[in-house]
């Protein structure tokens, strides 16, 4: 495990649609290991390994979990919208980035304090109910700092905690962009004259907007890998019911999703195989119902038949997502063994 | 009724249709010029048409059914479920299902289920006595469905399952096999996973841009009791889609069809779904567009154990798509 990478592209700020700095620290490394760069139309990163007729998809998102500064009040508070799915309730009483175009500011998320709510108002949340404070006196000095359509992110503090957990903000998504660069490292020496690698770090794919179908439109792939992040379920609840199912745990090896909402993956012939490979080489491996939104990418033109790696993860877009490091090492091998099918 | 036994008895839950696909294969040779299946497995059958610029047409049925997904197995041996596709709970609560290696097992609802009717509440028991023992007949990802069969009621009446969408694949091979000439350059496309968001026929439309298109498949009636108000009912002909919730079927094929239908005394009907999504769709947005409309079998209780069709109704679908594949699209308004 790249520690080193993974922190740094996890504390980058790459809202959805500004993925800028993200994409900077990944064209270093595809460089750093000579793999040809080029850009999708909307600033998604794509390295080619190979020049084999037989073309494979590798995807990942660069973005995380973010919002647009939608107004600017008369006391130099922020409001704005969230553009990717989102918990209200983990918005608010946080650290905050905003930026861009502009300079980036430090900023800290509030809600009308509790003991001045009353009934109902108690329970509401929302993100239109949240409002960021950057310590602006009043209205124009907050425009000196920011403007609006300006994007928000949460602060980032990435933490090695016991037993080989990890946390930081946008560890969904930028595992994902880490993972696939490390396989890259392995590619380049291994891949055979009858393949290409496609790797497509894509913008916006937490927004559900993901750049990925670009490429596949241009390339026609044969058929691609997905690498995503799955919520894990198997946290304590004092709720929970005796006997509930648990779908997905924590250091229990990467997930290789069966179906999710948008696509069939247990239909591709590289699933059957892949989970037979992964049962045969001993790797931690779990099976589940996945959660990506990639139905865009896989219906492309006449298909592409997919495959999923994702890494089980707890708290998804929220300032403190954990990962689990035997889940990132799983994860490394089943791409890699989904790659090379 | 034997061609459409015969594929109603060969399993094909949503992403494994491979073995419909063969039987469909087989039975459609000997009436195409050339015979493929996709990067999403649908099949795709083509016949040259022998008119001059002949349009394209495509026609599309699907292949796959609902059914279960197995996703875990508890210490008791019980099979923990996910549906794939709409199963209907209540329909299936008690009742047997067949997994490919032939294992049988039957749905059961959690005691004190309540009205919660969702899979989760749901097992499956193949009679294993431990988790160990049933891990030697299944695994998890393995999928069933229920077993398949048809039951005469009386006269022309049938119930059964899957109707949905066996009878629209149906449809089309005897189509192929009763047209004397065919007119335009048809795909016969029988497409895979529709129960789960019309998928194989996106793609399928995409790579054949159609310049005409229908589809086939089942839909809803208003006889069955309290059902919503729906012109449409069992014996009363081949339904020609107007609209159903993703789709408004082209003006001009659909008066054609039923201008059609009435001038060779075929029983017809015009259908409005209020709910429900087919092929249809996707074959009309595929690139550019296409002129689509779909020809459906009226069945009443879809999704369930026992959908009721009449073959009347069937056979007015067959004959109907015979007129149609027998026109040039050219001239058709």
């Amino acid at each position: 495990m790249n520690k080193e990478l993974l922190k740094k592209l996890a504390l980058s700020f790459g809202p959805s649609g500004y993925e800028k700095e993200t994409a900077d620290i990944i064209i270093e490394e595809l460089n750093r290991l000579s793999i040809p760069v080029t850009r999708d139309s909307c600033g998604g990163v794509i390295g080619k390994i190979g020049s084999g007729e037989e073309k494979i998809l590798l995807v990942a998102t660069m973005d995380e979990a973010s919002f647009m500064v939608t107004d600017i009040d008369g006391d130099g508070f922020l409001r704005m919208e969230a553009l990717t799915a989102i918990d209200p309730r983990t918005v608010a009483g946080k650290r905050m980035t905003v930026g861009g175009d502009m300079e980036k500011v430090d900023a800290v998320s509030a809600i009308k304090v509790l003991h001045l709510r009353s009934g109902g108002e108690r329970d509401e949340m929302g993100v239109d109910k949240v409002f960021l404070n950057m310590g602006a006196k009043n209205k124009e000095e907050a425009e000196k700092l920011t403007k609006k359509g300006e994007f928000v992110t949460f602060h980032g503090n990435f933490r090695e905690m016991a037993n080989d957990y990890i946390v930081c903000k946008a560890l969904d998504g930028r595992s994902g962009c880490a993972l696939l660069l490390e396989e890259a490292e392995k590619l380049v020496s291994e891949v055979s004259e009858d393949r290409t690698y496609i790797l497509v770090f894509a913008v916006k794919g937490l927004a559900g907007l993901s750049s990925a179908p670009f490429t596949a439109f241009r390339e026609k792939p044969l058929r691609a890998v997905l690498l995503d992040s799955c919520g894990a379920d198997d946290l304590p609840d004092p709720e929970k019911e005796k006997d509930k199912q648990i779908h997905v745990s924590l250091g229990k090896g990467a997930l290789l999703p069966m179906y999710d909402n948008q696509v069939l993956y247990y239909d591709s012939p590289e699933y059957q195989v892949l989970v037979a490979s992964a049962e045969a080489a001993g790797i931690p491996y779990q099976q589940a119902k996945g959660c990506a939104q990639m139905s865009a990418l896989h219906l492309t033109c006449g298909g592409v038949p997919m495959v999923s790696v994702a890494l089980p993860c707890r708290n998804p877009r929220t300032e403190g997502v954990i990962i689990h490091k035997n889940d990132y090492e799983s994860a490394l091998e089943l791409l890699h063994l989904a790659a090379i099918l | 009724m034997e061609i459409l036994k015969k594929l109603m008895n060969c399993h094909s839950v949503s992403g494994d249709e491979g073995r419909v696909a063969e039987l469909i294969g087989r039975m459609m040779e000997p009436y195409c010029d050339e015979m493929y299946t996709d990067a999403m497995g649908n099949l795709i059958c083509f016949k040259k048409g022998t008119a001059e610029n002949a349009k394209k047409l495509m026609l599309a049925g699907h292949m796959d059914e609902i059914g279960f997904i197995v996703t875990g197995i508890d210490e008791n041996g019980f099979l923990t479920i996910a549906s794939i596709g709409g199963m209907h709970m209540v329909s299936c609560a008690y009742t047997t299902v067949i997994f490919e290696n032939g294992v049988r097992g039957v749905v059961v609802p959690e005691a004190n289920y309540g009205n919660n009717f969702s899979p989760d509440r749901f097992r499956i028991d193949i009679g294993a006595c431990s988790k160990k023992e049933a891990e030697k007949k299944v695994k998890v990802g393995d999928l069933c469905a229920n077993e398949a069969h048809v039951t005469r009621l009386s006269g022309q009446i049938y119930s059964g399952k899957p109707f949905d969408d066996k009878i629209g694949c149906a449809i089309m091979v005897r189509a192929a096999m009763e047209l004397t000439e065919c007119k335009n350059d048809t795909y016969y496309v029988f497409t895979v996973q529709e129960e789960v968001g019309c998928r194989g026929s996106k793609t399928s439309a995409y790579a054949i841009m159609p310049d005409f298109s229908l589809a086939f498949d089942v839909t809803g009636t208003g006889d069955a009791p309290k059902a919503r108000p729906m012109a449409v009912k069992v014996g009363g002909g081949a339904a020609i889609k107007v609209k159903d919730s993703s789709v408004i079927c082209d003006r001009g094929l659909v008066n054609y069809l039923y201008e059609t239908a009435k001038a060779n005394k075929i029983p017809a009907q015009l259908e409005i779904l209020e709910a429900g999504g087919t092929d249809t769709s996707s074959m009309q947005m595929a690139g550019c567009g296409s002129r689509a409309c779909a020809i459906s079998v009226p069945t009443r209780y879809i999704h369930s154990l026992n959908e009721t069709i009449s073959k009347k109704d069937y056979d007015a679908c067959v004959d109907l798509t015979v007129k149609l594949l027998e026109t040039d699209l050219n001239t058709v308004k």
